[in-house]
Parts: C-alpha cells; structure tokens; sequence
C-alpha cells in the first residue's frame, strides 16, 4: 500500500460529494425555468434556508439532541428506535362510504367496453347508473361482473377494480379508498439523505384516532439506528388498512424496499396504496405551476407552509448536524415531516370534498 | 495472386532498403478434441448442424468452466474464441433453467455485435435466454423485462457502475449467476483497470449476498503475464488457455521502413503499399493511426486506382447505416480494400481478408498481431505490412524483428490498491451493502486503513451492521472509472465542452496560451482559471505548437520494496513529485521560435515510483571517456521510458522520469549519488514503475539495443529525444546514454 496521505484523498472524495447535489437552484424564482428541471429550489427558498440553517446551529450550540428534539425510545422488532410523537385535531368531513359507493355506480366507464363516445350515447338515450345496465343487451355481464365488484363488501377489491378500470390518478379511485375503515389508514413519508442508495433519516407515520391525527416519526439519530427504525415503519406499513402518500408509489415505497435489501431484510410491499400526487396532478395540474406538496397546499388549501426548509435540501441539513453534532438542523426536519404528513391528510379532507360535491 | 507471390512481389517492386525484414510463418493445421462429457442435446445437435468441430482451446474452456475454475483465454484474433467461452455458457444455461450469464464488453458496439451472435444461437439452439443488452441505450421501458427475463446480459462497466447500488432489482440474475464473461480484459489496465478491478470486487460481494457464485472468463490480447494479470483484476485465480487449436493459414510478415530509405513517410507508403495489394487481387484492409490519416490514405488511394469504388473508409463517427454498408461490401467482396481507423481493431466480424496494412505502430505487438490477425480468417494465406514510423518503438522492432515475433514481453499492469482509486469504490461497496470486515479479503489491506479517514470524513459511519454510506451525493457519481474523478479540468469552446482533462494534462497541455488538438481542430487557450478547474479555448487556425516547459523534483518516500538484480538495487515507494511549470515554447516546423514565461503554482502530486542510483564514481569516469554526465544520464532516463511499452502494456506519456547526479534520499541509500527515478503518472499510481523495476535489465538491454542501433549521430526522436520533455530535451549525450545503461547491464549482472 503506497504511503498517500489517506486524509487527503478521503477530503477530495468528501469534495466531489459535496458538490454533486441533486437540485438546481433556479435563479430569480423564475417559474418557467423551473419547468425544465426534475427537482429545483428557487433562489429565494434556498437563501432563506441557508440562513435558518446559520441560525440554528448558532442557536443550538453545546444543546443535547434529548433536549433540542424531545422524544422517547421506543421498541420495534428489531431494536429501539426513537421515537417524536405529537398529535393534532382531525380535520372534517368524515368519510362517506354509502355516498362514495352510489357515486361509483353513476360511472358507467367502470364498465368493460364503455368509452367516452358510448357513455354519453349510453346517457343520452337514459342509463343514468351501472344498474340500469344490467339490461342493456350487449353490455349486461360486464354491468353485473361491475356491480358484483362494487357489491362485494371488500374495500381492496372495490379499489383494485376501479384502479384498473380507472387508473389511480382517478376520483373513482380515491372515492373507493373511503370504503377503508379510517382507523387503519397509515399516512407515510420519508426524509432522505438523498434521491437513493443512502440512509433513511426520519420515518414519518401519521395515523387517525378519535378525531386526532397522531403522528409518530422515527428519527435516526445515527445511520447506527437507521435498521432498527426501518423495521419499526416496516411493520407499521405491513399493518396497514390503507398506505397514504404523496409520490410513494415512485419514491417511498421502492426506497424502503431498497433498504430493507441493503439490510438484509424482509419486507412485504403494503397492498393498498393511495398515492395522492397523480390525483394532484389530474385535478390541477393547469391550475398550479407545479405538484410539489407545498405547491398544492398553497394553492389548495390555502396554507402557507410555516417551517423554512425544501424537501431537496433536507439531506444537506441532516448532513450539517451529523457532521457537527450540532442537533440544531434536527428541528426544521421534523417540523417539516410533519407538516407533510398533516398537509396529507388535510389533502385527503379536501379530495372528498371534490370528489362528493364536483 | 497468393499472399506469398504478393509479398515476394512487393518485396522486388519496394525499394530493397525499405524491407526490414519477411517473416514467413508456416500454416497450422486444425488440432480438434472431444469433452470428456457429452454436451446436451441442443448444443450438441447445433454444433452437428452447422458442421461445427470443437478446436483444443475450445474443449479445455468447456472443461475448465465445468469444474467451476475461472479462466483466462489468450489465443489470437479468429480463433473461435467466443464459441470458446460462449458454449460452457449454453450448457450451464441448459442443465440449470434459472442459470443466468453476464457478458462485459468495453463498448457498447461490441456489446451488440455479440447480441447478434448470441441471438442466432438462440434461435439456432432453441433455446430460451432472451439474450439483451442492458447500457445507457437501453430504454427505460424495456428494462424491467430485461432484469426479469433475460439469461444472458451484455453490458459495460460503466452500466454496471450504475446499476450495482440497485442489486436489489437484479436478485433473480444475481442469485442464478453461473459464468461472468469479461471480453477485451487487456483494455483494463493502468488506473482504468484499477478501477474495473474494483467495480468487479464490489460486483462479486453483491453477488454473493443474493447467492451467487459466478465463474469468470477473461479472454485478452497476449500478454506476458496472462495469469498474473487476470489475478489482479478480478482477485481470483484463473486457469491460462493460451495454446490455440484453430488452424492458421501461412503468413507473410513484412516489417517496412520507410525512414531507412531517407525523408520518406509513413502514410504514403502505407498507401502505395495498399494500392499496390488491391491492384494485386488481394482484398485489403489498411489501418491508419488517425481519422484524418484513414480520410487521406483513402483519398490518395481512391486516385491511385483505375476503379476508385473498389475502396472505402471506415471509421467511428459514420453512421450505422454507412458502416453496415461497408462491413457488408468487404464479406461480398464488392469492396477490395478499407482504409479504417481502429474502430474496426475489435470483434466486428468482417470475414477473411487476403492482406493488411498497417501504417504505424499501433502501440503494442499485441494490437498489431490483433489489426495482422484480420487477414487470413478462412486459414487461407496472407499478407500483413507493418509500415514503420519515426517513433522509438516502431524503430526499435524494424531493428529487431525478433522482437517481435518472439515470445511476448508485454506486461498488463493495474495496481487496485492505489488509495486514490479505493476510496471511492469503498463508498460505492458501503452504499451497496454495508461495509464489514469480511470484505477486507476483497479489496485488501487498503480497506482497514481507509476506513478511519473516511469516518473522519463522515462519508462512512460504522454501524453493528458494517460501515454505512452516508454522503449527501450520490456514491458512484463521486467515481470516474477511467479515473481522476475528483480533480478534472474542464476545456470550453464556444460555450461547449472540449473535454476534460486532469490536472496534470491541464497543466502541460491547457496552460493559457497552449495549443490545443481536438479531433484534428486547432484551439487555443485563452484562460485558465485554476479555482474553478476551467480552462476557455477558441477554434483558431494556426502554424505552431506548444510545448510546455517544467522541471521536476522527486522526493522518494521510504522504500516498501526492493528487487535485487545482481549487484544493482531497484527499490519501488511511494515518491512526491513536484513539477514547477516555468513557461512554454511555440514551435513552427520543429524550430522554437519563441518561449513564453507561464505563472502557475507548482504542480505536486504522490505517485508510485521506482529509482535506483550508481555508484558516486561514475560522473568522474563518464567525464574522463569525454561524456558529458547529466546528458548522459538524462538520455539514458529517455531512452528506458521510450521502452517501457515494450515490456509494458502502456503508453509512454503514463510514466514520467527524473535523473540527477546529486540524489538527494533523506534516509534512503545512494545519498548523493547519481540516480534515475521513473514514476506513475496517475496520483496513487498505476502499476507501471512497479512492474518495471522488477524488470529493469531486460528494459535496460532493449534500451540500449534502441540507442546504440539507432544511425542517428547525436540522439533524434527514434531514440533518446522525448516528446513530453520539460526541458527541451536538454542537455543529451548519445554515447553517454549507452555507457549508463552498459553500466546498470554491468551492475545487474555482476554476483
């Protein structure tokens, strides 16, 4: 082995690493050019971020990371993790699954062999529901294997079908994950160190209880505790009713199952899925510059996120508190996982109001 | 006209003076075997239909693969090698429904050729492998299919760079891997190699965590050191097959110089020689060192002959359609003759060819016997044409043709525990699966010491689990295969990147004011900014070179080896060179005319370098013979680089010397006495200065066979002058040159 300075080469390396980010700063905020790149932060956003993170780790210096981010160690099947629990109150409306399942049955393209053209035919001459199909000659087994699906009492094969039918980017197919008992609904979003190959830092779970959105983040401390946490999320999602996300069915979800693999690890892929991005994206895709959460909070739901930090530039915060032991960049990562999983389930509230009312 | 009369032809009409030497190589008739076990019916019954013998080399693949032993198949151009490797391949895939096979390949042009290949095989053998290629090209649509169902998958290393962090994906091709096939392995050297050497470690632990356990294949160019060479690129041992059972056709060989008859070139010739063989009936492919020579030689040929559409150029850059085109003119034999760059060097199969010219070495014996081995496919007779250039190698094998035809010398040399290569491709490994203790077996000692920078780093972090990669960029994007990731330059024109060079190159060839060739084009620079790696270049014509002008001092580390030759020590380290840049000459027609002072920080960098010193007395005995010392020692440093790709696979600008009168080795034997250092020019170093010091007498003898044979009077650039000299090739002593090396030939062999 030749005698080259290892610390040399291991902070050249550290280099390259460093400057290999994986957003673009857009310049001046301009919109148009930020629909020219994958993942972006505009200029303003990215100031604002680099200051805060200044301004925490002068605010957090010589503070322990029990007493900056207040959670508890928490057993999971494969060791502790810790644990960040808050909880807030529920927004309405409650699910409707009688409604839900009467709209389904107005969709007469639920049905094989029905288009466009033929729907409105179908209309025009009086076939206002699924039912009255059932006695229209040519269209009558495909109308009765449609009710028999819509009538089966199982949520998952109602949602496989109108997913099939109807893509999951559909209302139909976020009407038929009303039929799912609430109670097992599991709200799910992971920060990362970076786009893939690298550790999970925080696992985000959001479930509702009595009215209450409970939320439960596993926060990894050290890469140390990163397999204990995944096998905690792994078996919360395994749980699962219903997994809610926003772009999970891309990024979440093959991310854990990447690192379970890193691990060496089992896991079962959560059957159900409401990815919530492609009916985002469906629904007002022209009306908002671009599908990011935060974007559609603000133009939906008309909230104005409160924590200061980009998703894309998480991992370079996590990356200054593990370098610096400083616990300071912990905060707004937490806050702003939080706010995710929150705005998700708001997201959800306002979806049924869509889809119910049109 | 057979090869025979068209060599004795040539040899009349040429100018007697040119023909260095004939060789004439008798044919070979075919030695076939049979596989000690039956193969299965499909292969079997394929190999019946098309009427298909199994050569010796074939058979000994096919067993050794059936033991599960790797191995390492050297045997020359055209002599079934694929069908040698390919077949163990067939049969795992026919015993074992979920067998699957990974084929490498360092382009992705031969990565298709050999898709067409294995496709008529399968529909031949009907089989069922979904044989694909899985590269940059691949679309994403048709990649889930491919990672699901395809037994057989060719690809690049660079694919494989990319694709090893998601292995998951890959368990069923993983865990059903039976044979891994690397073709063209003599292309992995130097830091590239390292850095395939690596890549291939870090795919083998992946592997083996989904449960497979592959054999390799490596089939290279000759090598001295077959064995030795497929040890270190995939750390494991392989069984050497080198004894061809093809049948070869006679073989004229002739060795042209064009020099030996006064101020002639290289590129006419080539071309008269090539116009001459059309002219003869021969089918001709004529390969040329560059595109713009192939573009000329083709030209004046096209004029030279009474039908101009007997010919063509081929060349990397045409279109898919034109190539088809030509490579299917050359196998219908429309086409009498190809004038080709060497794109056409590898697989592409163009069928038998009566003769080749080569105009110029191309760099080392085993690309030339690979251009040679082009004629003759069919075992017919035929006919190569080395047509020599002024350069030292070409010089010294016209002089030598025994040489040549000999045994072979040359070395593949790769050295993976360079800590500068390692440390990325650990990252990779930690960000694939986490890092433990067990993977030291792979990557070596290395491993244990680069573990606490990089923690110190926080790029690593150890964990229960191993050391987990936790960077906040991409692992593999932090790693160039062809090395010097991190401190690349960059060279814009117009707003467009030239290319990127490290930053040694930058320093000698991107300096503000050099002169720049890019793709025949002429570009000057016109600033270099050193902070941020960029250096600015403008298209301009002009009349004039550059060349840089540095000195450069060596500090030798403690030496971690020594090869004793005789009474003469060769001690190998680390050393830190330091080149200080002083300023450039522009050059017009060979004469300096001007020399232009530079203002660059001193260029520092540590490498792996060989030296040795003479005793304090010879200064004082070459100046009473009338020799002037430092030229003579300088010379004689020359004249060992100009060899090393003689005995090593390698270009003479990886490798830099120093020489000295006074050596100054704090510590270190020979203090003050007269020294010669050669180094790797790659930070962390290549393998090169290693493997030359345990060769120095045999690159010494050939050295001083190139110098003394040379007719020059006082040094030219055939023997002692460097092109890459930073001092001008000042000062230089001919006859001193040959009374140092006599001296180390004296030393090495004294007991």
């Amino acid at each position: 082995m030749v005698g080259v300075p290892l610390g040399g080469v291991a902070s050249r390396l550290r280099e390259a690493i460093d400057a290999n980010r994986e957003y673009t700063v857009v310049r001046n905020d301009n919109l148009f050019r930020a629909s020219f790149v994958d993942r972006h932060v505009f200029s303003s956003e990215y100031g604002r971020a680099r200051a805060l993170l200044a301004d925490l780790l002068a605010e957090y210096d010589g503070i322990s990371i029990d007493e900056a981010v207040e959670g508890a160690w928490t057993d999971g099947p494969l060791g502790e993790s810790w644990v960040v629990s808050s909880s807030e109150p529920a927004p309405g409306p409650a699910p409707r699954p009688e409604a839900a399942l009467r709209l389904l049955r107005r969709d007469l393209r639920l049905v094989h062999g029905v288009g466009p053209a033929l729907e409105s035919r179908l209309a025009r001459r009086g076939y206002a529901a699924i039912d009255d199909l059932v006695w229209h000659r040519r269209l009558a087994p495909a109308a009765q294997w449609a009710l028999d699906a819509l009538d089966s009492g199982d949520p998952s094969r109602i949602a496989r079908f109108c997913a099939d039918r109807r893509g999951r980017s559909h209302p139909d197919f976020f009407l038929a994950t009303e039929l799912h008992d609430e109670a097992e609904h599991v709200y799910f979003d992971l920060e990362t160190l970076g786009l893939f190959s690298r550790p999970v830092i925080l696992f985000g779970i959001a479930r509702l209880r009595n009215g209450r959105i409970e939320v439960e983040q596993h926060l990894v401390r050290d890469p140390a505790h990163e397999r204990g946490a995944l096998a905690a999320a792994l078996a919360a999602l395994g749980d699962a009713g219903l997994l809610v996300s926003f772009n999970g069915r891309s990024f979440d979800v093959p991310y854990l199952a990447e690192r379970a693999a890193y691990y060496g690890l089992d896991h079962a892929v959560p059957a159900h899925h409401l990815d919530l991005l492609p009916i985002a994206r469906r629904l007002w895709r022209d009306r908002l510059p671009d599908c990011r959460l935060c974007t559609v909070e603000a133009g939906v739901l008309g909230r104005e996120r409160t924590d200061d930090l980009p998703s894309a530039m998480v991992p370079e915060f996590y990356t200054a508190y593990h370098r610096s032991g400083n616990p300071g960049p912990l905060v707004p990562i937490l806050a702003h996982n939080r706010e995710d999983l929150v705005s998700m389930v708001r997201l959800v509230a306002r979806l049924r109001e869509v889809c119910h009312d049109g | 006209m057979t090869a025979e009369d068209a060599a004795t032809a040539i040899a009349q009409d040429a100018q007697a003076a040119c023909i260095a030497h004939i060789e004439r190589m008798p044919g070979r008739a075919a030695e076939y075997a049979i596989p000690s076990r039956p193969l299965p019916e499909p292969l079997a019954g394929w190999l019946a239909r098309e009427g298909i013998r199994l050569y010796t080399h074939q058979v000994r693949a096919l067993d050794t693969v059936r033991e599960g032993r790797d191995l390492v198949l050297t045997t020359p151009t055209a002599s079934g090698k694929t069908l040698a490797f390919t077949l163990p391949v067939l049969e795992a895939l026919v015993r074992n429904p979920a067998a699957t096979a990974l084929y490498l390949y360092p382009t992705k042009a031969l990565a298709n050729d050999q898709l067409r290949v294995l496709l008529s095989a399968e529909a031949a053998t009907c089989l069922s492998i979904a044989p694909a290629v899985y590269d940059g090209d691949t679309p994403a649509s048709r990649r889930p299919g491919i990672r699901q169902r395809s037994r057989i998958v060719l690809s690049n290393p660079y694919e494989l760079h990319q694709v090893l962090p998601w292995h998951a994906k890959w368990h069923r091709f993983l865990a059903g891997l039976q044979v891994v096939v690397v073709d063209e392995a003599h292309r992995y050297r130097g830091v590239f190699g390292a850095n395939i050497a690596l890549l291939l470690r870090r795919f083998q632990r992946v592997c083996r965590h989904h449960g497979g356990n592959p054999v390799f294949v490596l089939s290279t160019a000759t090598l001295a050191n077959p064995e030795e060479f497929a040890a270190t690129l995939t750390g494991r041992s392989a069984v050497l097959i080198g004894e061809s059972g093809a049948p070869q056709g006679s073989r004229e060989f002739v060795l042209y110089n064009p020099s030996a008859a006064g101020a002639r070139s290289t590129l006419t010739d080539a071309k008269r020689l090539f116009v001459d063989c059309v002219d003869r009936g021969l089918q001709t492919l004529c390969f040329a060192p560059s595109r713009k020579s192939a573009e000329l030689i083709g030209a004046w040929a096209r004029e030279g002959l009474a039908d101009p559409d007997l010919v063509a150029t081929y060349r990397a850059g045409y279109l898919a359609e034109e190539r088809r085109g030509i490579e299917r003119g050359l196998k219908e034999g429309r086409l009498r003759g190809v004038v080709t760059t060497n794109a056409l060097e590898l697989g592409i199969d163009v069928g038998g060819l009566d003769a080749v010219v080569i105009a110029g070495y191309p760099g080392s014996v085993s690309a030339t016997w690979q251009q040679a081995g082009r004629a003759g496919r069919t075992g017919g007779p035929s006919l190569a044409v080395l047509v020599a250039n002024e350069g030292p190698l070409d010089q010294y094998y016209m002089r030598h043709p025994a040489a040549f035809f000999g045994r072979p010398h040359e070395h593949a040399c790769l050295d993976p525990s360079n800590p500068a290569v390692l440390a990325g491709h650990l990252l990779c490994a930690a960000a694939e699966l986490p890092l433990t203790d067990a993977d030291q077996a792979l990557f070596g000692e290395g491993l244990a010491a680069l573990l606490g920078p990089l923690r110190d780093h926080h790029l690593l972090r150890a964990t229960p689990y191993g050391h987990v990669y936790c960077g906040p960029g991409r692992a593999v994007a932090a790693v160039d295969l062809a090395g010097g990731a991190e401190d690349r330059f960059t060279v814009v024109a117009d707003g467009h990147l030239l290319e990127t060079l490290d930053r040694d190159h930058a320093y000698r060839e991107a300096h503000s004011g050099a002169v720049l060739l890019h793709q025949a084009e002429t570009y000057r620079v016109t600033a270099m900014d050193l902070a941020a790696r960029e250096c600015t270049a403008e298209a301009i014509e002009v009349d004039y070179q550059t060349a840089p002008l540095f000195s450069t001092a060596i500090t030798p580390g403690t030496p971690d080896e020594e090869h004793r030759h005789g009474a003469f020590t060769v001690r190998t380290g680390e050393v830190t060179v330091v080149q200080e840049f002083g300023g450039y000459r522009i050059r017009r027609y060979g004469e300096t005319v001007a020399v232009i002072p530079l203002d660059l920080p001193p260029l520092s960098f540590e490498t792996t370098g060989c030296w040795w010193t003479f005793p304090p007395g010879l200064p004082a005995a070459l100046t009473a013979a009338g020799l002037d010392p430092a030229g003579a020692l300088h010379g004689a440093e020359h004249a060992l680089i100009a060899c090393l790709p003689i005995h090593l696979l390698c270009d003479r600008a990886d490798l830099g010397g120093f020489s000295t009168l006074q050596f100054s080795s704090p510590g270190a034997n020979g203090d003050g006495c007269p020294a010669i250092c050669v180094y790797d020019g790659a930070t962390g170093g290549a393998g090169l200065a290693r493997t030359a010091a345990a060769l120095l007498p045999e690159v010494a003898a050939t050295a001083r066979a190139l110098v003394a044979d040379c007719p020059c009077e006082d040094g030219c650039p055939s023997c002692i002058y460097s092109p890459k000299c930073g001092n001008d090739n000042q000062p230089l002593d001919k006859a001193g040159a040959v009374a140092v090396l006599d001296e180390l030939l004296r030393l090495s062999a004294t007991h």
